[in-house]
């Protein structure tokens, strides 16, 4: 099978030069490239794979820049907090804050909150439309699709 | 390489204490293969280096997925050309304007050589081959210096035997016409 397709196949033909003429490499590599490619390469995975480590939120690094007020509401927590008590006594917080900083705090939606660990979910109400079955029910069908996603992309 | 060898190589890299190893070996024994693919196709040396790490750093993300339902070659290859083409396509660059070595390299050898040499023959290829549309320039490309068989052509560019076959064929013709328009 092999032998009748290269018998068919057709034949790059210039006169007056052979094949092999034909397929020498006229592209040049700089000296030493090869030999010095396989640790590049390694090296630009692994920074790569250190970038994915270092995508992780570091809460402070988050907060600290260009939102003043974060600062502030961390010194404040952290003046008042009782010893020992990590929790983030979010009335005590809000009590602290001036008025423009809480304009701005009201800005952030409750999921950068919880993301940013400005408060903790017992500290915010959600008002539902939905009933208590309801959420739950939609919950087990979110989770049923995503499973399937899942099972789909191993190919089970 | 075996079939073996491309299992024994990936049950070395899903070991997460092997892993590293298992992709230096993969790294040593492919690159250059690789960079004379993209290099075909992207022409500067310094792109293709590019489009080289961006192929095995997607690799190296990329092969606890592989499903094995191909060589491992040819998985590799369908990455560096798609990378090669989104490359192209990101430059948005007239490949004409990327000759600018290939146009400068035949130039200074046929100033230097009144009779085409061997190197002179194979620039005016090069050139020729660069008139093609991308991807049946590809597929020139794999078929007579990669000399791949179709049905491996066929795994990396996802389009058919038969396609492939006219391709190429075409490719042939029009190679040849440009080159002894140029004599």
């Amino acid at each position: 099978m092999e032998n009748t397709e290269k018998h068919n196949e057709p034949k790059l033909n210039i006169e007056g030069f052979s094949e092999a003429d034909l397929k020498r490499n006229p592209f040049k590599t700089p000296e030493g490239y090869f030999e010095n490619l396989t640790p590049r390469v390694m090296d630009s995975v692994r920074s790569t794979e250190k970038k994915v480590e270092s995508t992780e939120i570091n809460w402070w690094r988050v907060l600290m820049p260009g939102i003043g007020f974060s600062a502030m509401v961390f010194a404040v927590w952290f003046l008042s907090a009782p010893t020992g008590n990590n929790t983030l006594n979010f009335d005590q917080v809000v009590a602290s804050m001036s008025l423009e900083e809480l304009d701005q705090f009201a800005e952030f939606e409750t999921e950068d909150l919880l993301a940013y660990g400005l408060v903790t979910s017992d500290d915010i109400e959600i008002e539902s439309d939905f009933s208590e079955e309801e959420l739950i029910n939609y919950l087990l069908d979110e989770e049923e699709m995503e499973l399937n996603t899942i099972y789909e992309e191993l190919d089970i | 390489m075996t079939d073996d060898q491309d299992k024994d190589l990936l049950k070395r890299f899903r070991d997460s204490s092997s892993r590293n190893m298992a992709f230096n070996e993969l790294v040593n024994r492919y690159q250059e293969r690789l960079y004379w693919h993209i290099r075909r196709i992207v022409i500067d040396h310094d792109d293709a280096d590019d489009v080289l790490q961006n192929t095995f750093i997607k690799a190296f993300k990329n092969l606890d997925k592989f499903r094995e339902d191909s060589q491992l070659f040819t998985w590799l290859y369908r990455i560096a050309t798609n990378e090669s083409l989104t490359f192209l396509k990101k430059k948005k660059k007239n490949v004409f304007v990327s000759m600018d070595e290939v146009s400068h390299q035949l130039s200074s050898t046929l100033e230097s050589a009144p009779e085409l040499s061997g190197d002179a023959i194979q620039l005016k290829l090069q050139w020729a081959i660069l008139t093609l549309p991308t991807k049946q320039r590809l597929v020139f490309n794999m078929k007579y210096f990669d000399e791949m068989k179709y049905e491996e052509i066929a795994q990396v560019t996802g389009t058919s035997v038969g396609a492939l076959k006219a391709s190429y064929h075409h490719a042939v013709k029009k190679i040849e016409a440009y080159v002894k328009s140029q004599f």
